[in-house]
């Protein structure tokens, strides 16, 4: 608490409060990211949703009481930014076509088996056949290893909707885990 | 039959969506079944294939620092807030922000007030201000052009910041500029200043030199014949400056005189103190008197008011009387 109020007390000036939230940018950009990364599953559309979520964060900075809520309060934002993404396509019905081969080459590419290939392709069908309320949260739980109330916090959500719609992710999940089980077997 | 009805519940279980009696229930067949045991593995195992090719993705430092500085920007801007959020209790909030309502509102009908006048004038006899005659009171537009013939002198007052002084003769012009408070400049003749330092920034140019105050008194005369500058001063300092040798500048004090003219640094010399025409009993503007003649022959003596289009306002003995402008044969000036 005492931690808290100094870190008020020092965002008074405007660089005071640009160095706070530069401290807040580097230690969550990279969890961000990864996030809308897998929401999106397109680089190009991820970088954008980053800048305009920060954007977004910077413009209500002032807005936030508590500095140590930053995580769940800046993500808020980052979930609320790839929704509104995802409406957006759906409204303009523009097929992004996941280009999983140009973004490995583009971005440090790494010598795959051909099965880790396929294990790779049949995790994004998975992840592509979750509604978006889903998929936010299968990836904070199953990448982000948030437990749910965390999630509930991070998305404004009951503790009852996260596990409900979680739990019509993992009902996919296992029908597609059991199928290509059986196809490899 | 059980172990079938546990297997379907094991990917929930995994994810730790079962309510605590369900849980227990697994835990305990999990305990006694091997085989469940290793169908749950299995489940772990398949699990973390969607974590299995996935490492970190970092942003790129081209992105970093386009992000960080829209986001300066935006920080900069929203600065106030943070001063706010941190007066907790409502009361004290909504105080405060009755408080900064009240005065920035007082501070803009201030600047509205300045900006939209540049004084009030009191004639003594009559001046052209933007090419018309004026005669009596009347308030000075964002900028004007004054022009007080032979024989006549006028004053300027902006309440509390500045009181001007023209003398018979000169050539003068006033405006509101957005770098200093009040810009003056000054072709002929000689003109008071009486200056408040802490209300007013005044910036002077005349023919050759550039004076900037911040609160004194003093009489610039211009000289346009001999193209020179004479200052004296009353009280405080100016700094004066050669238009067109900037490097040339000298300080003036109280009871100086500075003479500028094109060529030379401006030269100080000692002088007599000159009569402030703002001190009591020094013949204020107010106190000359008009006497206007009609056609018809009548005549009034007395102050003359306001001059409104057509119309002036004569304050007599008898009191006031509104006159036709066209009625007026001529108007002479008595002391």
């Amino acid at each position: 608490m005492r931690m808290e109020k100094k870190i008020e007390a020092k965002s008074n000036t405007g660089t005071d409060s640009f160095r706070i939230f530069e401290d807040f940018y580097h230690k969550y950009k990279n969890m961000y990211f990864n996030y809308i990364l897998k929401f999106t599953n397109n680089y190009d559309t991820a970088e954008d949703l980053l800048q305009e979520s920060f954007i977004k964060i910077a413009d209500k900075f002032h807005t936030l009481k508590d500095p140590s809520k930053f995580k769940s309060w800046g993500f808020q934002i980052v979930a609320n930014t790839c929704r509104d993404w995802y409406k957006k396509v759906k409204r303009e019905k523009v097929v992004y076509t996941e280009n999983i081969e140009n973004f490995e080459e583009k971005h440090d590419p790494v010598e795959e088996e051909t099965s880790t290939g396929e294990v790779k392709k049949m995790i994004d069908g998975i992840l592509g056949s979750f509604l978006p309320d889903e998929k936010e949260i299968f990836i904070l739980k199953q990448y982000e290893r948030m437990n749910y109330e965390e999630i509930a916090g991070a998305l404004n959500l009951s503790k009852r909707t996260v596990r409900r719609r979680m739990k019509s992710a993992v009902v996919k999940v296992k029908a597609e885990l059991t199928r290509m089980n059986f196809a490899a077997g | 039959m059980k172990c079938k009805n546990i297997r379907e519940k094991l990917y929930f279980y995994h994810y730790g969506l079962l309510n605590a009696s369900q849980t227990g229930k697994v835990e305990n067949h999990l305990l006694e079944c091997k085989t469940c045991r290793k169908e749950l593995d299995l489940i772990r195992n398949r699990t973390e294939l969607f974590n299995a090719g996935d490492k970190e993705v970092k942003v790129e430092s081209y992105l970093d620092k386009k992000i960080l500085s829209r986001a300066g920007e935006i920080l900069r801007e929203k600065q106030p807030g943070f001063v706010f959020k941190s007066y907790k209790p409502l009361i004290l909030k909504l105080g405060l922000a009755s408080v900064f309502v009240f005065i920035m509102g007082i501070l803009i009908f201030r600047q509205m007030n300045m900006n939209n006048s540049a004084g009030s004038i009191v004639l003594t006899r009559h001046v052209i201000i933007n090419d018309q005659e004026v005669r009596g009171r009347m308030h000075l537009k964002k900028e004007a052009g004054i022009t007080v013939p032979e024989g006549s002198s006028a004053d300027i007052e902006l309440k509390g910041s500045y009181k001007i002084h023209l003398y018979e003769k000169t050539d003068f012009f006033i405006s509101k500029s957005r770098d200093v408070d009040t810009y003056i400049n000054m072709n002929s003749g000689s003109v008071y200043f009486s200056v408040n330092r802490r209300k007013e920034e005044m910036k002077i140019e005349t023919l050759n030199s550039l004076i900037r105050i911040t609160g004194t008194k003093f009489r610039v005369s211009v000289n346009k014949e001999e193209n020179s500058t004479k200052i004296e001063m009353v009280k405080g300092s100016i700094v004066v400056q050669n238009k067109f040798k900037p490097e040339k500048s000298v300080v003036a004090l109280a009871g100086e005189k500075v003479i500028v003219s094109n060529r030379d640094l401006p030269l100080i010399i000692r002088s007599e103190m000159i009569e402030d025409p703002f001190k009591e009993g020094a013949a204020p503007a107010g106190k000359y008197k008009e006497r206007v003649y009609l056609k018809t022959g009548s005549v009034f003596t007395g102050n003359i008011i306001t001059q409104d289009g057509d119309e002036i306002i004569i304050d007599t003995d008898a009191g006031e009387i509104k006159l036709n402008n066209i009625d007026i044969d001529r108007i002479e000036y008595i002391k």
